[in-house]
């Protein structure tokens, strides 16, 4: 917990316009292969503010680039940024996930590798499909300072007694960092005299067909609840392993007798209780239909509005 | 290629381009005045997209360091592997004018890397020092002329050109447009939020058109019958709906929601339920 304390909490990120239209860039390029976008955000440190300012994108890794590869491309990429005075400090990656994808074991990862580094990295999701629609959607994500101490300690850790120790639970797994933009003077200037021509802005939001949304959603959703439930089977069987493991002990225990305690020692390393199960997959499987849930709820309320919007229309109307 | 006059050209510049070039001028070394780059995107036909842009390494002081074509051509390929189809379609610089340095760059690229090369070369001249209060951009095709094989003098000519979106660019463009009202500084909305500025903005829209009717019909203004065709076009699109169909929209919408509601409240209970349980076990 006394990291925890030292640690400077981050409290929002500003995004540069920049690196949004260069994040939409890449998403863009990248809609028609199977692998989703994705990149490093470099910036600065304000505060307890995340400042991003300039991002490069992955390349599509094949099977034949080795690590050292995509190593030697970023040393390059920050190279030449270097050379152009960019910042080049590494303050996390980003990533695009349209309907919120299951991408939640990757980000796990990829954020805990970023934020071990630099402690202030942050981990962003980009939602290509919205943008298209016409509602930017950008959601910043951290680790929490527990999961990062446990994960630390090695992936066997999160077993249900040391996750309830840690006062763990799958709402508290990743923070939501809000998110800003902002602009240069300069950018502004340029973005004041831009005339946007309105009518082929999109506006597919306010469209009133909402289901096939609905039911891509609400697949996913089913999706994420076969895995729960798959894990909650596995707690299950292990339940039961255990228990009946303890009745095999006991009846042995009586069996002996009192006479037999000197060799108990060397039974009970042989009749070692199961290993307790692995967690972790459990929490962000929790975390990630808990997360569809609250979209859900979003996208339903939104929905609504737009119905009573055009309600009020009609009757106007007639 | 095709196209034999630079006129028939079609350029078309995605935002992205300018701002990255704005940001890279405001990064500059203190004591240069302007920076220059390579600018990509795709050709198609006569159409060009001018889609990004790589800025040159910064000059020393003396401002006369070498461009270094080794250099570039890694950044090339690095660039290259994100985005394969990209090609380099011409030049940038800052400023008010194209200066020597420029024009001493469009004619080394025309000439080392002739073969990757478009056939009419462009130059964007962003105007960063903001002469008169606003900032020009600039397009111009590079040419060449003289005796073949003995080049002698080379030529800009500004051509037009046009702004480029994306659907997520607009959205995005929107947003930031939005956001200079009030202070350039402002939080990433959500869905809700979202719905909430549209109507609002098609609120003062609809006040605004409906200021300019009755200024018109009290003879305040002079009629414009261009606005008036758009205004009856505008509305003949609202669609007519038969009360009936509308009502059982209406209806079958919002049974799905509230389903989708109850479905949403129903599993997060089982998740908290879930986790209360492994608590006591």
């Amino acid at each position: 917990m006394s990291r925890a304390e030292i640690d400077v909490p981050i409290k929002k990120v500003s995004i540069d316009g920049q690196v949004i239209l260069q994040i939409i860039r890449h998403c863009q390029s990248e809609r028609d292969s199977t692998d989703l976008a994705q990149g490093v955000l470099l910036g600065m440190l304000v505060d307890n503010c995340t400042e991003v300012t300039y991002c490069f994108p992955f390349p599509e890794f094949t099977e034949a680039d080795t690590d050292n590869d995509i190593e030697m491309y970023q040393l390059d990429m920050m190279k030449y940024l270097r050379s152009i005075n960019m910042d080049h400090m590494q303050v996390g990656w980003y990533r695009a996930s349209p309907f919120d994808l299951n991408v939640i074991k990757d980000m796990l990862d990829s954020q805990y590798t970023y934020q071990k580094q630099i402690h202030e990295s942050v981990g962003l999701l980009f939602d290509p499909i919205k943008a298209a629609q016409g509602n930017l959607s950008m959601k910043a994500y951290r680790l929490s300072s527990k999961v990062m101490e446990m994960y630390g300690q090695g992936s066997t850790e999160f077993t249900v007694n040391s996750i309830l120790a840690a006062g763990l639970s799958y709402e508290n797994i990743f923070e939501e960092i809000p998110v800003e933009i902002r602009n240069s003077s300069l950018c502004n200037v340029y973005l004041a005299q831009l005339k946007l021509n309105h009518s082929s802005a999109p506006t597919s939001y306010l469209t009133l067909g909402t289901d096939s949304h609905l039911e891509k959603s609400l697949r996913l959703l089913s999706e994420s609840l076969d895995e729960l439930h798959q894990e909650a089977g596995k707690l299950s069987v292990y339940h039961k392993t255990l228990r009946m493991h303890h009745q095999k002990q006991q009846s042995l225990l009586k069996k002996r007798g009192d006479n037999a305690k000197a060799r108990d020692d060397d039974d009970s390393k042989q009749n070692r209780p199961p290993p307790a199960p692995y967690r972790l997959d459990n929490l962000l499987v929790a975390n990630q239909t808990n997360k569809f849930c609250q979209e859900l709820n979003q996208y339903v309320s939104q929905s609504f509005s737009k119905l009573f919007l055009a309600e009020a229309l009609e009757n106007n109307e007639s | 290629m095709a196209v034999s006059s630079p006129l028939q050209l079609s350029v078309v510049i995605h935002p992205v381009v300018v701002l990255t070039i704005c940001d890279s001028y405001e990064r500059r070394n203190e004591d240069i005045e302007k920076i220059h780059g390579t600018l990509l995107g795709k050709v198609e036909k006569e159409r060009i997209e001018i889609r990004n842009c790589f800025i040159d390494d910064n000059p020393t002081a003396s401002g006369k360091k070498k461009f270094n074509l080794e250099e570039f051509q890694r950044l090339f390929d690095l660039h290259q592997r994100v985005y394969p189809n990209e090609v380099i379609v011409g030049r940038f610089s800052t400023g008010d004018q194209i200066d020597d340095t420029a024009l001493a760059m469009q004619a080394l690229f025309s000439r080392v890397i002739e073969s990757s090369y478009v056939a009419f070369p462009i130059h964007l001249l962003v105007d960063t020092n903001l002469t008169d209060s606003h900032m020009g951009i600039q397009a111009s095709v590079y040419h060449r002329y003289g005796v073949p094989g003995n080049d002698n003098g080379s030529i800009f000519t500004p051509i037009r050109y046009a702004m480029g979106y994306y659907p997520e660019e607009m959205s995005a463009s929107q947003l930031f447009q939005r956001n200079l009202a009030i202070g350039g500084i402002a939080p990433v909305h959500n869905d809700m939020q979202h719905v909430i500025a549209t109507s609002t903005k098609i609120d003062e829209l609809l006040d605004e058109v409906l200021k300019y009717v009755e200024d018109v019909t009290a003879g305040n203004t002079p009629f414009d019958s261009k606005i008036g065709r758009s205004l009856s076009d505008a509305i003949m699109a609202v669609p007519q709906i038969d009360q009936s169909v509308f009502k059982d929209m209406m209806n079958n919408s919002t049974q799905d929601l509230l389903m989708v509601t109850y479905l949403g409240s129903l599993v997060r209970t089982q998740l908290a339920l879930a986790e209360k349980l492994n608590t006591i076990l």
